[in-house]
């Protein structure tokens, strides 16, 4: 994870799952409850397999942020996890961007 | 036996084993030269209901055990997945988008929406108190040419 101003990119590792959303889950606390975070970037460029614990963990990002205005990114998403985050509605609360750049910059 | 195809694996409740069973479940049904996607909508059906017996079947418990059977016949791989947890008592109400008995684990009542949408047929039976068993079949549409991709995707590397 890295924190640039008020925004924090979270590195996906390359399965979300149950395991790797408890992870992610337990680092964004950490970093939350020290800092004051406002937006969130997921960075999915290496994501190669993702299941419905992934679209629960940004949810719960997105439900903590937009208290503070705060929004929630996805960038480099590959053809196969964009057509699960399609298919779960996601995209109506969470930003899709090409790249982490592109992401801060609307932030 | 008559059914020289089939495989099964039992393990316990450990989240660990969510990759271990996909993975399994994968490795199997590549006899069929399935495509990439294909292999990636099996491994993601798999994981949902692997992850339910885990979170939902077996909550809060250590000694729960999960049975993944497969079986191939001709183009049609059939997986279920069984535990004997809590049992739902509304499959209807469960299977539902955006249905989840468990929102402070950040769950969101997708995983049902997901094995639907991945898999040709799911079918769910369940009983409070006795358990769950989630069916679910796919048609494969063979791909000739089996690829690296392919052994990429399975976990073959
Ligand atoms: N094996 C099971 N044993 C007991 N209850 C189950 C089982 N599988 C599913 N359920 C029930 O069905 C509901 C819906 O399941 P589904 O997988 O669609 O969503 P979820 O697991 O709650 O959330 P998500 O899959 O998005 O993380 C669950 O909340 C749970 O109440
Ligand atoms: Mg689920």
């Amino acid at each position: 994870m890295e924190i640039e101003d008020r925004n924090l990119i979270i590195h996906v590792g390359k399965e979300i799952d149950h395991m790797e959303a408890e992870r992610i889950r337990a680092d964004f606390e950490e970093c939350y409850m020290r800092r004051n975070i406002k937006n969130v970037i997921f960075d999915m460029s290496e994501v190669e397999f993702m299941d419905s614990s992934g679209i629960g963990m940004i949810i719960g990002k997105y439900m903590k942020v937009r208290y503070v205005g705060g929004k929630v990114f996805v960038t480099g998403v590959p053809d196969n996890i964009d057509r699960i985050l399609k298919m779960s509605g996601i995209y109506k609360i969470v930003t899709k961007r090409d790249n982490i750049f592109q992401a801060l910059r609307s932030c | 036996m008559d059914d020289i195809q089939k495989m099964s694996i039992e393990f316990g409740c450990e989240p660990a084993n969510e990759s271990f069973a996909r993975v399994a479940v994968a490795a199997y049904a590549a006899r069929l030269n399935p495509t990439v996607e294909e292999i990636s909508d099996i491994k993601t059906a798999v994981s949902e209901a692997v992850t339910n017996s885990i979170i939902h079947g077996y909550y809060g418990r250590k000694d729960g055990r999960i049975i993944v059977e497969c079986t191939i016949k001709e183009d049609k791989l059939t997986v279920s997945v069984s535990d004997r947890g809590v049992g739902i008592e509304d499959i209807d109400k469960a299977m539902e988008p955006m249905y989840t008995t468990r929102p402070e684990l950040e769950r969101s009542g997708m995983g049902f929406v997901f094995m639907e949408a991945f898999m040709d047929e799911v079918t769910v039976e369940s009983t409070a108190g006795e358990g769950t068993i989630v069916k679910m079949s796919r048609r494969i549409t063979s791909d000739e040419q089996i690829n690296n991709d392919t052994c990429m995707a399975v976990g073959y590397n």
